[in-house]
């Protein structure tokens, strides 16, 4: 088991009223599943995976990472934990436009104290294996969007998380370049990543191996 | 790791120019500007700092108490240092200096100059009181003894080349004086400024008899306390001088009273005293501006920094989710702003050396850089960049740490609040700016008023020939009048022994006042010809001019309007015949002259008195056509040349004279001025900048508004409107400030105008103006863009 929310509520309070925005979420996740999180505008799917990402907190329930307990942890070991173990891909890829790809890909490391020549190898590599070793030394401006996501991916993936969480990947693509993505993260999945992928489109999220469906912030 | 932040660092300022150019822009000048007043302050407040014992050497002050008036003089008669020294145990020693007045030609072999001004009489103490370095000789023994002179290196060069000077002879005003020494150059941050020091003893041969005379006063009298006295202890010495205290029933009392050396360059300008003045509450104003240029340099750095937040908000959040920690973020920021700001000391350092000399060379005069080379610079220099990005980094880095891993993109709108930390930045740089602007107008305004004030009397086109105290010229000048008025071109000819724009010596004179009774004071003596007052187009408001067929030269004598009113007259009809007693003769007031201001306007009219005595007289003015001066003035030199071959031809115009005055004055307005502009650009800069950033923002709502079918008019008032506030407040915060700063300077002029409501209203709509203008032209592109283009991101 990879990860385990249980009776997880979270809200704010808007007007003096309680606005749920998950309640009461129990869901497991085993190492190797490939998840899609579907549901309409307004769900909840994104908060989620905020959650899920430790990105965000909640205001009530229980949160198991690995043997973690992630409801009881200090920020800053949450941190270290999302850091070591999930890798995020965005919907619109959120590369830095000041870096050239090389060191788009370069930059999670720099937050984990990996040595130089650990750095270039493991990029080297990264490059290689999406075949983007032509376009190392381009901005993400030089590049179409399914070159961007695939930037994106292959950061997500290059401090070898155990996890992935996508949110959108294929929303901004065109239904080519989305095919293209989606078979990688199929292939990805194949080779041991879990995936958690909230998507909009029946299609993609056949790719899944399972699908959790929101609304109103409730599991259906 | 570094080297990646630096590189980042380095694309992200490249990638945005505009904000990085005017935070470079404000550093640098905010640096250079900062540089160059704390080195102008520093010259100003180390004056005479050389001198080792300067904590325990004081001046003496005589001041003359009559019934004409207080008279402050920075001298003292010739007997009192020797006196203080065998009286008082708390002396230990005194050095007594006189300047010497007029010209003197100084004489080495071919080489011949007029020397003025330069020329100091001193005692032989003057080296162990001071510390002037002495090259060659013998600092204890060189000022003893008759005819013996020191030479800067300067004047050493001067008359000598490169040869050896010490024990030469150098003839002064005809007589051989003996080098008995060498010294190095006077700083410029000394008081003291002279090329020649003569012995004391020089001057005391030349002047039988005065060495008991105690109210001649020709001293600048300097003593040296014991390390355990003060001031104060000394000061109750000074009333016992029984010379004085037999004056004290009399007109005439004679009070004395001691000021340390310290501060001296600070303190009231005293009559004879030596050294320029400065006055406090400018070296306050500068600095004031200088810390004004910088917090607008820094706070420019932090608006167009924190500016960035909506823009880079995105990245920082991409940048915590991929794993950055809070301090990762602070010191990627942090980085950042030191890069800048190493790049902005780098270059500000070379644009002062670049401009150096050219400050210097306004200033008129070498600055002492020395602490330049202090250890102590040389470390803190590579401390600037730091300390300024502490100082304008640090508060935008916390900023961009806080921002949380989602990025929630606020609307430009909420952060309107005057008071928003932004805001009062904002606030803050309108107000320093309006202030700058406000008072720069003001010292300009009063400059000006000043300089074309109505003297009271004609100095055009008026040339001065200074030929020196000359009896044998003064006594045939109605002939030489008649030689040199036959030069074409010259349209009058006049003689007298000062001109306007110099101090004339103050005389004691005993004239019958109002009431009948003998009345005595000093009274500024300027002796002239008979055609003086129609030359310089004095006004005589009651008796009459000199005339040539009066009995005896000196029995008529003509006082200003001030003077009148000294002894009580009203009206100055009333004293005409009344008789006086003067230094140079006795005889009836003849006539009275409207106030002129021979002076400057710095101070009020003083009292003065106009007597004929050729020979006294010292200069010739001339009155030119204002065709042909070049031919006029050569004329002028031949014909000269060929009736006094030995006297130089030393000329100048009083107008010019009379700037000299102002000189000073000037020069701060300069200053005031250049700063002033440079601070306005940094501040208006800034405000460009930041419009920008500002209406990027914005661009989200106003585009949405526009889809809405607000018209473009509407969409540049409500940008101008949230604009403005912050210049109103800003501007309504500066005008006490600057009414306050600018009042106190006035009140250092005699003349001066009356603050007006002008003179804060015109700055203000200069100022909104440019901010209109600045903003302006952001909201039009902003307005007429199309909305759809901001909307699809997102």
């Amino acid at each position: 088991m990879l990860l385990q929310l249980n009776n997880i509520f979270k809200w704010v309070n808007s007007g003096g009223q309680r606005v749920f925005l998950l309640k009461d979420i129990n869901l497991e996740v085993n190492e190797g599943e490939f998840i899609s999180v579907m549901g309409p505008s307004g769900s909840g799917k994104s908060t989620l995976l905020n959650v899920i990402g430790m990105l965000d907190g909640f205001d009530e329930g229980e949160y198991h990472f690995l043997d973690e307990s992630v409801h009881n942890l200090k920020e800053k070991h949450r941190a270290n934990l999302y850091k070591e173990y999930i890798g995020f891909v965005f919907q619109s890829y959120h590369l830095l436009d000041e870096l050239t790809v090389q060191e788009n890909l370069e930059m999670p490391l720099l937050y984990k104290k990996f040595r130089g020549s650990e750095r270039k190898a493991m990029v080297a590599d990264m490059l290689d294996r999406f075949n983007i070793v032509g376009k190392k030394d381009l901005f993400p401006s030089q590049l179409s969007g399914g070159q961007q996501q695939l930037v994106g991916i292959a950061r997500a993936l290059i401090s070898n998380p155990k996890l992935i969480l996508a949110d959108e990947p294929t929303g901004n693509l065109n239904s080519k370049q989305g095919e293209e993505i989606m078979d990688l993260f199929k292939q990805l999945n194949e080779e041991g990543v879990t995936i958690i992928q909230v998507t909009h489109s029946e299609k993609n999220a056949e790719y899944g191996t399972r699908i959790i469906n929101l609304l109103d912030g409730r599991m259906v | 790791m570094w080297l990646n932040e630096i590189k980042l660092a380095q694309r992200k300022l490249w990638h945005k120019k505009g904000s990085t150019l005017t935070k470079l822009f404000s550093l640098v000048l905010g640096t250079v500007c900062l540089f160059y007043i704390a080195i102008y302050i520093h010259q100003e407040t180390s004056f005479d700092a050389f001198h080792k014992k300067m904590a325990k050497i004081a001046k003496v002050n005589t001041t003359i108490k009559s019934p004409t008036g207080d008279l402050g003089l920075g001298l003292t008669a010739i007997p009192l240092g020797p006196y203080l020294k065998s009286q008082s145990p708390q002396i230990q020693d005194f050095v007594r200096i006189n300047k010497a007045s007029g010209n003197h030609v100084v004489k080495h072999g071919d080489k011949v100059f007029t020397e003025s001004e330069n020329i100091y009489y001193a005692d032989p103490s003057f080296f162990g009181l001071f510390d002037f370095d002495v090259l060659m000789g013998n600092k204890e023994s060189a000022l003893v003894g008759p005819n013996n002179l020191v030479l800067t290196k300067d004047a050493a060069t001067k008359y000598f080349g490169n040869s050896d000077a010490l024990n030469k002879v150098l003839l002064f005003d005809g007589e051989p004086y003996s080098v008995t020494g060498i010294m190095e150059n006077i700083p410029s941050n000394s008081h003291l400024q002279f090329d020649f020091l003569v012995s004391m003893e020089t001057f005391l041969n030349q002047r039988p008899g005065v060495e008991q005379n105690w109210e001649w006063l020709p001293m600048n009298t300097y003593v040296l306390l014991n390390e355990a006295s003060e001031v104060s202890y000394v000061e109750k010495e000074l009333g016992k001088i029984p010379q004085y205290q037999e004056q004290l029933d009399t007109d005439n009392q004679y009070l004395l009273s001691m000021e340390p050396m310290e501060g001296l360059h600070f303190s009231e300008v005293k009559l004879g005293e030596l050294g320029p003045k400065a006055k406090r509450s400018n070296l306050y104003i500068l600095f004031g501006i200088g810390l004004m240029i910088l917090l607008l340099a820094i706070s420019n750095f932090i608006n167009l920094t924190t500016a960035q937040v909506s823009v880079k908000g995105k990245e920082v959040s991409i940048q915590k989710t991929l794993g950055a920690a809070k301090k990762d973020v602070f010191r990627q920021f942090f980085i950042e702003s030191t890069l800048l700001t190493t790049v902005a000391t780098l270059m500000a350092l070379a644009l002062i050396l670049l401009s150096f000399p050219y400050f210097e060379d306004f200033l008129g005069y070498s600055l002492d850089t020395s602490f330049l080379l202090h250890p102590f610079t040389l470390i803190a220099l590579p401390l600037i960049p730091i300390l300024l990005s502490l100082m304008g980094g640090i508060y935008p880095a916390i900023m961009f740490a806080r921002i949380p891993s989602i990025y929630v993109p606020k609307l430009g709108g909420r952060q309107n609040s005057p008071f928003s930390i932004r805001n009062s930045l904002l606030v803050f740089q309108f107000s320093i700016t309006s202030i700058l602007i406000i008072c720069s107008l003001i010292i300009y305004y009063q400059l000006d008023y000043v300089k074309n004030q109505d003297l009271g009397m004609d100095t055009k086109q008026k040339l001065v020939l200074d030929y020196g105290s000359n009896a044998e010229i003064g006594n045939s000048f109605e002939a030489l009048k008649e030689i040199l008025g036959q030069v074409p071109g010259v349209e009058s000819v006049t003689f007298s022994s000062h001109v306007p724009g110099q101090i004339p010596n103050g005389v004691y004179t005993q004239i019958i006042d109002v009431n009948g009774k003998r009345s005595s004071g000093e009274i500024n003596l300027n002796l002239v010809d008979y055609d003086f007052i129609k030359d310089y187009g004095l006004q005589i408001i009651a008796g009459r001019d000199f005339r040539r067929e009066d009995a005896a030269q000196g029995s008529g004598l003509i006082l200003n309007e001030a003077a009148v009113q000294a002894f009580g007259y009203t009206n100055p009809e009333d004293i005409l015949g009344a008789s006086f007693e003067q230094w140079g003769g006795d005889g009836r007031v003849v006539g009275v002259v409207k106030d002129f201001n021979y002076l400057s306007l710095h101070e009020d009219i003083g009292l003065l008195s106009l007597k004929i005595w050729p020979e006294q007289f010292m200069k010739v003015t001339f009155e030119l056509s204002e065709t042909n001066l070049k031919k006029t003035l050569d004329g002028l030199e031949t014909q000269w040349a060929s009736l006094y071959p030995d006297i130089p031809f030393n000329h100048y115009f009083v107008d010019d004279n009379f700037r000299v005055q102002y000189g000073k004055d000037e020069q701060f307005s300069t200053i005031i001025n250049v700063f002033t502009v440079i601070s306005i650009c940094i501040g208006i800069l800034g405000l460009i900048a930041y419009a920008n950033f500002w209406c990027e923002r914005r661009r989200k709502e106003m585009s949405i508004r526009k889809v809405l079918g607000a018209n473009i008019s509407r969409l540049v008032w409500n940008l101008y409107k949230g604009f403005s506030l912050p210049v109103l407040i800003g501007f309504f915060l500066a005008i006490p400030l600057s009414y306050y700063f600018a009042n106190r300077w006035l009140q250092g002029f005699a003349y001066r105008f009356e603050l007006n409501w002008y003179f804060f209203i015109v700055p203000f709509a200069i100022l909104l103006l440019f901010v209109w203008m600045a903003v302006g032209m952001q909201t039009i592109r902003l307005a007429i863009s199309n909305p759809v283009n901001a909307l699809k991101e997102e």
